[in-house]
């Protein structure tokens, strides 16, 4: 299953979760998307910063909560691209970070 | 126009959206009644207060707004019982020794049984409880639903008369081939399966007449600036024109204002993503630009409580981005 680092996506996933289990389904993992990168929480600077960084910092809680309610299901994530990802260059790039990328 | 939907993807910000105009109306006002229809709600935690239970309740520090997180658990077992019923009744009726117990398992386990069940629910808001109010918004899960929830009031009026007149058939052939004939005329008369048939129907039809009544219901679409929720707008107007659903606008969510995103310093990241975002809107204002209502913000936060939720409702009716000022003022 994938989800971004927010409030919805994660109540969303836990009801998901709910679903498979109560039918015996198997969940193989959890894809995390859109994640700011981490050194944006701790950026210094102006009001455009301060944006990015509150953005980033709100991801950071969502991440901590992921972390502790599907600890071991999280088997990649993906970073929040400059841009929309489409196009062979861009889809070529997520396979790579899918596979390569940091784990949570 | 009484009725207000919001629909788009999924993670567009639906709700929040509904909870701005929510608040808008009640700004001026009126009485307003803010209902979800989701299956994960998320009106307590946008709101930053109590409101499950799916009970009505009166928003703390919003006042005229009032807002419901209908339940489809309780919705859901209310309509099992009443499927139980009339399955039972079936059989008992039709001289049938079946265990019923399978049959409502059957009816009651589809997946697109919950769905059914909130429809039923809005339909008893449109009908009953809405109209202690100026203005009821239902926030719909994702659009695709909220247009299937559409579709299928028309297919159940379809099978619903088909229904209704093997029943009439069969009814009258019971008559036929019976002794006592006067017994059988009492049951006919009081067959609750019939009944019911005939009362889901109507209502049905009167919803029907209210959602394709454009003086009384809109249908407002929610989108981010992006390539991929402004394809799947296009393809929800589409899809409501063809159920002669009232189109009240769409709304587009998270627009990157320029004097942060273009600040000396703000990095290419901002730039790029704002870049990025005026070339989807353009696009969207080309194709859809009469249809646009509304911009709202990206906030250096995620979107939470009732301070927040008055700036939302405030930006929606007056911020203009730079690009669509430029664009009306050119036209």
């Amino acid at each position: 299953m994938v989800l971004i680092p927010e409030r919805m996506a994660i109540l969303d996933t836990e009801r998901a979760l709910e679903m498979f289990d109560s039918l015996g389904l198997q969940m193989a993992g959890l894809i995390v998307n859109q994640v700011y990168p981490k050194e944006l929480a701790d950026a210094k600077g102006g009001e455009a910063v301060e944006f990015l960084r509150n953005r980033a910092r709100m991801q950071q809680k969502y991440l901590d909560e992921i972390r502790s309610k599907f600890a071991g299901k999280v088997v990649a994530m993906l970073p929040m691209y400059p841009r929309e990802p489409r196009g062979m260059d861009m889809i070529e790039k997520v396979s790579q970070d899918l596979l390569f990328g940091p784990a949570l | 126009m009484r009725y207000i939907f919001t629909g788009g993807k999924g993670g567009v910000g639906k709700t929040v959206a509904a909870a701005g105009l929510a608040y808008h109306y009640a700004a001026q006002g009126e009485r307003v009644l803010l209902a979800s229809l989701n299956p994960v709600h998320s009106l307590s935690s946008l709101f930053g207060q109590s409101l499950s239970g799916g009970k009505v309740v009166q928003v703390q520090g919003a006042k005229g707004v009032h807002a419901v997180e209908v339940e489809t658990t309780e919705v859901v077992e209310r309509y099992r019982n009443s499927i139980r019923g009339r399955v039972k009744e079936f059989l008992k009726w039709a001289d049938i020794p079946l265990d019923a117990k399978p049959f409502i398992e059957i009816a009651t386990t589809n997946p697109a049984f919950e769905e059914s069940a909130m429809f039923d629910r809005m339909v008893d808001y449109i009908l009953k409880e809405g109209e202690a109010y100026d203005r009821v918004i239902f926030d719909t899960a994702a659009v695709a639903n909220a247009v299937r929830l559409i579709g299928l009031s028309k297919i159940y009026g379809l099978w619903l008369t088909r229904m209704i007149d093997s029943r009439k058939e069969a009814l009258s052939m019971r008559v036929q081939l019976s002794f006592r004939k006067e017994k059988v005329m009492e049951e006919v008369k009081k067959d609750p399966l019939m009944a019911d048939l005939i009362s889901m129907n109507e209502r049905f039809e009167k919803a029907k007449g209210v959602l394709v009544d454009p003086e009384r219901t809109a249908f407002f679409f929610v989108t981010l600036p992006l390539a991929l929720p402004i394809a799947v707008v296009r393809r929800f107007i589409g899809m409501v024109q063809k159920f002669n659903i009232p189109i009240g606008g769409v709304i587009v969510n998270g627009v990157l204002r320029p004097e942060i995103a273009l600040q000396e310093g703000a990095g290419e990241y901002l730039a790029n993503k704002y870049h990025e975002q005026t070339g989807y809107m353009k696009l969207l204002y080309r194709d859809l630009g009469p249809l646009v209502r509304s911009y709202i913000p990206l906030y250096s936060s995620e979107v939470g409580g009732v301070d927040m939720i008055r700036g939302v409702s405030e930006d929606m009716m007056s911020y203009t981005p730079p690009f669509a000022a430029e664009l009306a003022g050119g036209a």
